[in-house]
């Protein structure tokens, strides 16, 4: 019953920045250092993970157990041709991305209890609460993204968005009514500018609600994303995470948030090709190499 | 302001809650042993600790219910719940039926070092992110303004 697993999500705000790619390449890295890994495709509806492992029927996935046709997730665990790694396949059904709430609660429940030393979640795009509400249960999240400014903008309104899902929580729980209409007014940056950065929310907080500002600094403290810059290609695409991180920290008072890059690289579309992991078909590829140092930063 | 504390141990059983508050405190976490539920209540209220030990060994029925109240008001700690088998498998199953409390179960036989590994492991993923990289400074560029102004921030 010890549930022990570290939980990474996989956040790419836009769509197509390459979680699905590295998920299953970041989960092989770290089954290869020896960890028990399992990666499970929560990208209701448009799942795709399988498919960088070659496996070309799913023999069972997420779909039976949103349909009650099995009872524990555990049960849809799939053994990979990669020692110590496990796929949990993402289901395709109409209309799945929009769960029931207390469905997505059992989701949660029964991925947070899987038990092994990575658990790998393959996100959708987007903000949406079932992308936020799997990140909550993360120890931690790697944020990726591309280095143009469609990426970054999504990536930094992610962010916040998450950070204001845990304030509202955190303060409906405490029932601050009047800290929950704060948050309200700080989502109109035209109608209260003073409330466009957290250290302005924390002024205010400081003046009606004092007391909550040492829960406001711990979830601030709790929000560390790691800010993958995927498909660089240059120098200045690692300062394009270095501006992102920057303004994460300057704005929404994240102070420990780490860049990385992973570099653009044929080997990936090489491999996809052939339905293999690039890891695996080009295991000394500048990519490959990426991956590995970050499984070796997470180990 | 008060000192920070990181562990509160709640038990009944001064040995087994002993044992265990000068385990962590050996290893330099700082932890604070409770055996009534209202100063329970009140240490967390003060410390908003990040991981709270629960040792249900021999409670009463009254005790474990106002435990699982207090879990329900404190989502955002840690639960690590001690004592036998079956009480232990019972408040695990509750706390996991209820929204997504953050708890193990730890059965007895009672392992002070198993625990605190536990607490050490936890801690460590939630004070101190594993990866230790430099952040990078930002070269000026006009990405920067750019992005600034999408998300009106200047
Ligand atoms: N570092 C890289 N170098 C070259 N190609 C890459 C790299 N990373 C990803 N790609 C390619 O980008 C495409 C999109 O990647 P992927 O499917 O992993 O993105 P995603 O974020 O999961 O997308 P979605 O939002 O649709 O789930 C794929 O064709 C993949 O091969
Ligand atoms: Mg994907």
């Amino acid at each position: 019953m010890e549930r022990n697993s570290q939980i990474v999500a996989m956040v790419g705000p836009k769509g197509g920045v390459g979680k699905t790619t590295i998920s299953a390449n970041l989960s092989i890295a770290l089954a290869q250092l020896g960890q028990k890994v399992v990666v499970v495709d929560l990208d209701l509806g448009a799942s795709n993970l399988h498919t960088v492992f070659g496996i070309r029927n799913v023999p069972f996935s997420l779909t039976d157990f949103i349909l009650n046709k099995v009872p524990h997730l555990s049960q849809l665990l799939l053994k990979t041709d990669i020692p110590h790694l496990d796929i949990i396949c993402g289901g395709d059904i109409p209309g799945v991305a929009n769960l029931h709430y207390s469905k997505k609660l059992k989701l949660i429940r029964n991925v947070s209890a899987i038990s092994c030393d990575y658990l790998v979640l393959d996100l959708s795009a987007g903000a949406s609460m079932n992308v936020i509400d799997f990140v909550m249960i993360a120890q931690q999240s790697l944020l990726i993204t591309t280095p143009e400014v469609p990426s970054l903008l999504n990536a930094y309104s992610f962010i916040k968005s998450l950070l204001f899902r845990r304030l509202a929580l955190s303060f409906t729980r405490q029932k601050q009514d009047s800290l929950l209409e704060l948050m309200e007014r700080a989502k109109d940056f035209d109608a209260h500018p003073e409330l466009k950065t957290m250290q302005g929310i924390i002024k205010e907080t400081k003046r009606i609600a004092p007391e909550a500002v040492v829960t406001i600094e711990k979830i601030l403290s709790g929000v560390q994303p790691i800010i993958v810059v995927n498909r660089a290609r240059a120098e200045k695409d690692m300062n394009a995470g270095a501006v992102i991180q920057h303004l994460m920290n300057q704005y929404l008072n994240i102070q420990s948030s780490l860049v990385v890059k992973v570099r653009e690289d044929d080997a990936v579309g090489v491999a996809c090709a052939k339905l293999k992991p690039a890891l695996l078909n080009a295991p000394k590829s500048g990519f490959a190499k990426d991956i590995q140092s970050i499984a070796g930063m997470l180990c | 302001m008060a000192a920070a504390v990181w562990v509160v141990v709640y038990s009944q059983d001064q040995i087994r809650g002993g044992i265990l508050t000068k385990l962590c405190q050996r290893e330099s976490i700082s932890a604070r042993l409770e055996n009534r539920l209202d100063r329970l209540q009140k240490t967390i209220e003060t410390y908003l600790p990040q991981i709270i030990v629960m040792d249900i060994k021999n409670a009463l029925a009254s005790e474990i219910n106002a435990l699982k109240n207090l879990c329900e008001q404190n989502k955002n700690c840690f639960w690590i719940v001690i004592g036998g088998s079956q009480d232990v498998t019972q408040m695990v199953a509750y706390l996991h039926n209820d929204d997504w409390a953050l708890c193990v179960g730890m059965e007895d036989p009672f392992n002070p070092e198993a625990i605190c590994k536990q607490i050490k492991k936890r801690l460590d993923q939630q004070i101190n992110p594993k990866p230790k990289l430099k952040t990078v400074t930002p070269k000026e560029s006009s990405l920067k303004s750019d992005l600034m102004r999408f998300l009106k921030l200047d």
